[in-house]
């Protein structure tokens, strides 16, 4: 298969077609039984390689089939759904059709299932590699969407005219999958990038840096909270980088495959920060800088990710690396009024 | 924005926060499931060189071995010395420094649960250590240093370096490497400032007589004349009392 891998769907083997000369076969992706002549066979193999399936029964999977063929058959012969109708509308007040046939282009959930079908209907298992692919997986679409809900929250951008003087950056969708402790696939995340590599220096940023914490500031740190004997706690960030306001003029394309329909000439201007962008982390550490300033932090002297905070005797030292940040006090009550302004 | 908790794992480092101390470490999966546990990082009389004439290894294979490993000493101040020997070869690796590779991993292996230990409630104050390995590099005969601090009982900062210029006497070897411990604790001195610690006169730990002296009388002779004027900033600092030896 080689290059058609990302996209076949993942099916089982049930018959032969009575019609035609084809496979009949149960497909996971839509989970509904089709008929194919392109059918590649992967031995009984596959259910062990797949990480999802591991912790399944053959026999699980067996009646789960048989439930969904059962489905398939009644859905198929136009004759019985009448049937079906004429013995609902008898049965008592309260049950829907919905609740006694289900969705249909659903499948059949049982118990036993509902963890397979809520891992393979609702996380996509391929890695797309262009947003033409991913077009074509629901689940995709649902990332790219979320990703462009997060830009509308935080007001990241807004729409205007094309204007030949403004040089414009390419945007760029990137796809990958989280895993989780076992490799299992737990989320698709689809992240719009910005072509920062197209930007130049003097004409699209100044100055570009990220604050990176030195390892024996954080070990000093660490060493320190033990020896007086005070917690430490962290915590991260969302959307980093989408939270920094950006000083420069910088205009970016509509995203690909989600070019407003009204303007698709449009491009967007940009009042925050985007992650590829060369300025993107350092308008984030300006951004959270100035924000710890106006809190009665100082910043270390030396070290310009460390910030402090003195109260009478007490002390409440921050601990910042790119998004992720550390931080504890020698008194309770601070570190839990920095976690509410945070 | 989210809240994520006690602080325990952070850029790969496993953090453990409990009453009487802190406790960091690292686990890491190197594919050497099978292979037998070595009891120390590398044989005491072994020497690497060049070693033209040996088996070329996969640059890429190795590059990411020394790449983990010296990530890895974030948390392992035991394997810094043999991980930065082998990173002197990664340009033209040959089978010969892949053994030694390997032995380290072995011996991590034999010891993957080691970390660091900060115990609490010592009194914070700050040792500075350096010694010098006088031409241990058989290619260039430059000498490597290697310094560690300590604040109260915890290890904080470590590092291991082939000096940058061939040194003729051991004294001006371990002169250098004073310097470069000098710096560092400067650098800790002005971080534990911001930690409302204020510190003087830090002990600066050094085992070569007449390196101590240099610092304390500028002797001009026949075997000192050429030392690095750079190198005569750890003088500097000695007399105006940041650190002591």
């Amino acid at each position: 298969m080689g290059k058609f891998d990302s996209k076949a769907d993942e099916a089982i083997f049930l018959g032969y077609s009575l019609t035609s000369k084809a496979y009949r076969i149960f497909n996971r992706r839509t989970l509904n039984v089709e008929e194919f002549v392109h059918v590649v066979f992967y031995e009984i193999l596959d259910l062990e390689e797949n990480p999802l399936e591991s912790n399944k029964t053959n026999a699980s999977d067996e009646e789960y089939f048989k439930e969904a063929l059962d489905e398939m058959y009644l859905n198929e012969n136009p004759l019985t759904e009448p049937k079906d109708l004429a013995k609902s509308w008898k049965s008592p007040r309260g049950l829907s059709v919905e609740n006694v046939i289900g969705d249909i282009s659903k499948g059949v959930v049982t118990r036993n299932m509902s963890n397979f079908c809520m891992t393979v209907a609702f996380v996509s298992q391929i890695e797309p590699k262009s947003v033409e692919e991913a077009h074509q997986d629901d689940q995709w679409c649902i990332a790219m969407q979320e990703e462009l809900n997060q830009f509308e929250r935080n007001e990241v951008w807004e729409l205007i005219p094309r204007d030949d003087s403004h040089q414009v950056i390419g945007t760029k969708w990137v796809f990958r999958n989280k895993l989780d402790e076992d490799g299992n696939i737990t989320k698709n995340k689809a992240r719009l990038v910005a072509k920062g590599y197209r930007q130049e220096e003097g004409i699209d940023y100044d100055e570009t840096y990220a604050l990176v914490a030195r390892l024996e500031a954080i070990r000093l740190l660490l060493a320190y909270a033990s020896l007086m004997n005070f917690k430490l706690y962290q915590m991260d960030v969302k959307s980093t980088f989408l939270n920094g306001f950006i000083k420069e003029n910088v205009y970016v394309e509509q995203p690909p495959g989600f070019e407003d329909y009204k303007f698709p000439n449009h491009i967007y201007k940009l009042k925050k920060a985007l992650y590829g962008l060369k300025q993107a982390p350092r308008s984030w550490y300006e951004q959270l800088s100035t924000f710890l300033l106006e809190n009665d932090f100082e910043r270390g002297k030396i070290d310009l990710t460390l910030f402090i905070k003195r109260v009478n005797e007490h002390i409440l030292l921050v601990q910042i690396y790119v998004d992720d940040i550390i931080f504890g006090s020698t008194d309770n009550s601070l570190c839990k009024g920095f976690a509410s302004i945070m | 924005m989210s809240m994520m908790g006690e602080l325990t794992f952070f850029l790969g480092l496993q953090i453990k926060q409990m009453e009487n101390g802190t406790f960091i470490s690292q686990s890491k999966k190197f594919g050497m499931d099978t292979a037998k546990e070595a009891s120390t990082p590398i044989g005491t009389s072994c020497y690497l060189d060049k070693d033209e004439s040996g088996i070329e290894v996969n640059q890429t294979v190795f590059r990411g071995m020394i790449g983990s490993l010296l990530y890895l000493t974030a948390s392992r101040p035991d394997i810094i010395q043999s991980v930065c020997v082998c990173a002197r070869f990664q340009a033209n690796p040959k089978e010969s420094h892949l053994t030694v590779v390997k032995r380290i991993l072995k011996y991590l292996k034999g010891t993957a649960c080691f970390g660091l230990w900060y115990p609490s409630g010592a009194y914070p104050n700050l040792i500075g250590y350096s010694d010098v390995d006088y031409g241990g590099c058989k290619i260039d005969r430059k000498s490597t240093s290697g310094t560690c601090h300590l604040l109260g009982s915890s290890l904080v900062s470590w590092h291991s370096k082939k000096q940058a210029c061939v040194a003729l006497s051991t004294t001006e070897a371990e002169y250098i490497a004073a310097g470069n411990c000098c710096a560092q604790i400067l650098w800790m001195k002005q971080q534990l400032e911001d930690y409302n610690i204020f510190l003087n006169h830090i002990p600066l730990k050094c085992d070569n007589t007449s390196a101590i002296n240099l610092t304390k009388n500028p002797i001009m002779h026949s075997r000192t004349k050429h030392i690095e004027i750079r190198h005569y900033f750890l003088r500097d600092h000695i007399n105006k009392g940041n650190c002591e030896i």
